[in-house]
């Protein structure tokens, strides 16, 4: 089911879609307890769960081939093998419900319309990993969602579901939720960490990796709302029935947050690699000629409209564009936009979102952010295009604690050279433009 | 994005730790219970400022150093913390924030004329706020709404077609829905109008729980000040037992290989039985890692084995039972 209350096609060129994680996405009063019960909401807490021993679990999950929704798409069963087992510090499970990729809109839809499945899967994943106390830390700007957390948590709780011996079992199990003051750097786990411990999110340097020492120092599995949602399906069906789904690298199914030049936008479930362009057409179709699009959040590299027609919606197939999955945002847009516009607000938001803590990011965004923005004033010069990139290619190659450089430069590098006609059209706007750039003005150091 | 305001400039001179306290007891049962939860006193302060911005609207300096002094940490972490995090106003804001989008997303569905058109209507820039106090306008970064884009959140909710009052009752999201929405001029208009209209406009400043309804009477976490919540037992859930369990017979012997758990197994028992599964006997008794034993098996002949998986206190029940033929 879509988003937006548009009707999605219960089944696509003759086979049914999964209904993995959207299975109350259209049902009414689906975040309540008594309706979520009726669509087997929590009966994995049966033997399903207790009669299995941890590794059991964990070797469900692995065989599945579940990978992380969040962006990184890591193996979640091998995740979950890297924590030690029967150590003096407790084991952490923590939610990133920081959900904050321009373009990604899945996990507000997810805790809004089934808080039950997610703790049914934190229960899953918590007795899988020995954890006696999880935490969801939810982006600061989703207090309707925060709410619906904690109503259905209260629900959880008087049902037994949550507390000491879940279920009438010996595991127990406890859930806060925590409310994130708005950082999108929070979303990288140890950013996360950090900032669930009360510092600064700014991430930590790996190793250690947080399975070994994450939260309060102890070891902590960080994995998005999504992938956890996925768990309880996958205990009750067996990891063959989601390989029924998707590629061999990239089985089960995953939603796909669209938005852009389409239709019908919204969320939905569908097969891990379907073809972009049919895709499209289950949205409704595009609207108008298609120019580009960004196939998983701002960070994912922009394709080209040729690069979509031949690309399908999985792990490998956008690795071989030199492109990613990431979280499953899916942006198309057409021959009437402007992609030196749309770089000029991607460049924007990471220079607004560094954290500051490494100089390659927090110059190298802000540089480039003053480049486009003094190229879109009528201030480019002959150069400009090739020094964006250059720029980017400073930040690119981890030369950061985290991602977020990486990140930042990957559509700043494929926008100028996708789109390079389009960079060299604003140059020629500027009578100018053959004159040296006074670099002065956009330099790192520059006010902004 | 912050306003042009100086914080320096704009303390309340009335306001002290010991008032600030005296406003802030109303919030006790939380912070309680948030002490609770974490295993350290500094984890509960971006919940703590949550809850400061609940009461006063903006974080006044005073009200940041309150938050450290519940949260154990110096004022000067404290400040660093909410110099880092967009969410905390450190001048004090209009009645109504109204935020709007500017990102990727939001900026093909036309968020700079929406901008446009709200400042107009308001009489502010964006980062401005009115001169009746009644609505602040700020740009910001990915909302997560850009499917009904330009995403827009009027105080604590993202706004759907028909204006409702904030402040009262359960938050709502309006946008989820109604097919197609996008928020436009007009209804941005209509939002604005009927806001200025309420009666409750003139009223306190913010109204729904900042930390979102936690239920109150948890256990906590066991290391968490006045929890009672107890460690988990080692044992909570069944043996480990050995999975995956297969033998192959080659040149007069067996080697039966399995799967379990080193972490948790003490050793592993090899069993065989000659007479179809009627009696068994031990034949191996390996480490927890090894996961492999070896048997002799006279060619022609015919065995059953099991595996058997010993934790320090506990057994698993015996694998599934595999057959061999020399």
């Amino acid at each position: 089911m879509s988003l937006f209350g548009f009707p999605q096609p219960k089944a696509w060129k003759g086979k049914d879609l999964p209904r993995v994680l959207s299975r109350l996405f259209d049902v009414k009063d689906g975040h309540t307890l008594a309706v979520a019960r009726q669509h087997s909401a929590y009966s994995t807490l049966s033997k399903v769960l207790f009669d299995r021993a941890p590794f059991q679990i964990i070797n469900e999950v692995m065989d599945s081939g579940l990978r992380g929704r969040g962006g990184a798409g890591f193996p979640t069963g091998m995740k979950w093998s890297f924590v030690p087992r029967g150590g003096a510090k407790p084991v952490y499970l923590v939610i990133n419900a920081d959900e904050g990729e321009p373009g990604t809109f899945k996990d507000r839809m997810c805790m809004m319309r089934d808080p039950h499945l997610l703790i049914e899967g934190m229960i899953n994943t918590g007795y899988a990993l020995g954890v006696r106390t999880a935490y969801i830390y939810v982006r600061g700007e989703m207090l309707p969602q925060i709410q619906a957390l904690n109503h259905a948590i209260k629900e959880a709780y008087d049902a037994g579901f949550l507390g000491e011996n879940i279920a009438g079992s010996r595991y127990s199990l406890d859930i806060y939720v925590h409310r994130g003051a708005g950082a999108y750097i929070c979303g990288e786990e140890t950013g996360l960490i950090n900032s669930l411990e009360g510092f600064k999110g700014q991430p930590r340097l790996k190793p250690p990796f947080p399975a070994i020492s994450g939260a309060f120092a102890a070891p902590t599995v960080v994995n998005n709302v999504e992938t956890i949602m996925a768990v309880p399906w996958i205990l009750t069906h067996g990891a063959k029935a989601y390989r029924q789904w998707g590629t061999d690298k990239s089985p089960g199914s995953k939603l796909f947050s669209i938005s852009g030049d389409i239709a019908k936008p919204g969320v939905y479930e569908v097969p891990l690699a379907m073809p972009y362009m049919e895709f499209f057409e289950l949205c409704g179709g595009l609207k108008g000629d298609l120019l580009g699009c960004i196939p998983g959040g701002s960070s994912a590299p922009v394709l080209t409209a040729e690069e979509t027609a031949k690309t399908t919606m999985d792990y490998e197939s956008l690795a071989a564009m030199k492109s990613m999955l990431g979280s499953g945002a899916v942006t198309p847009f057409n021959t009437t936009r402007d992609p030196v516009l749309l770089l000029q607000s991607i460049a924007r938001f990471y220079a607004h979102e560094s954290c500051g803590q490494c100089t390659p990011c927090r110059e190298g965004t802000g540089y480039v952010d003053r480049v486009i923005d003094s190229l879109v004033d009528g201030h480019g010069r002959a150069g400009d295009a090739d020094l964006i990139k250059s720029l980017a290619d400073q930040y690119e190659p981890m030369t950061t604690i985290c991602a977020f450089g990486p990140g930042a430069a990957w559509p700043v590098q494929s926008f100028v050279t996708k789109f390079k006609s389009h960079f060299e059209a604003y140059i020629q706007r500027n009578p100018k433009h053959a004159e040296a750039r006074d670099l002065v003005a956009v330099r790192p150091g520059a006010f902004w | 994005m912050s306003s042009c305001a100086n914080p320096a400039t704009v303390q309340p001179t009335d306001l002290t730790l010991d008032s600030v306290r005296a406003r802030m007891a109303r919030y006790a049962p939380a912070v309680t219970e948030l002490k609770r939860r974490y295993p350290t006193r500094r984890a509960v302060l971006l919940q703590v400022l949550h809850l400061a911005q609940q009461e006063f609207g903006w974080v006044p300096r005073v009200a940041i150093e309150w938050a450290a002094d519940v949260s154990e940490c110096s004022p000067v972490h404290a400040f660093s913390v909410v110099e880092f995090y967009t969410m905390y106003r450190q001048v004090p804001k209009g009645r109504f924030l109204i935020q709007i989008c500017q990102t990727m997303c939001c900026h093909i569905q036309g968020s700079e004329d929406l901008i446009a058109h709200v400042e107009k209507k308001l009489g502010i820039h964006a980062g401005g706020t009115t001169e009746d106090h009644l609505f602040s306008l700020v740009r910001v970064e990915c909302l997560a709404l850009c499917g009904s884009g330009p995403g827009v959140m009027i105080d604590d909710q993202a706004i759907g077609p028909v204006p409702h009052a904030l402040g009262s009752g359960k938050l709502v999201e309006g946008h989820f829905d109604s097919a197609d929405f996008h928020p436009t001029p007009a209804v941005l208009d209509a939002w604005i109008d009927f806001l200025r209209s309420q009666p409750e406009a003139k009223g306190r400043h913010h109204e729904h729980d900042a930390i979102g309804d936690i239920v109150l009477d948890t256990k906590g976490h066991p290391q968490g000040a006045g929890a009672t919540a107890q460690t988990l037992p080692a044992d909570y859930f069944p043996a480990c037992p050995a999975l995956k369990v297969a033998a192959k017979a080659e040149n007069g012997s067996v080697t039966v290989t399995w799967s379990n758990d080193p972490s948790y197994t003490a050793k592993a028992v090899v069993e065989r039985s000659d007479d179809g599964g009627a009696t068994w006997r031990q034949v191996a008794d390996v480490g927890p890692k090894d996961q492999k034993a070896v048997d002799k098996l006279d060619a022609g002949a015919a065995a059953k084995y099991r595996v058997i998986v010993h934790e320090k206190t506990r057994v698993a029940n015996p694998s599934a039972v595999v057959e061999v033929k020399a």
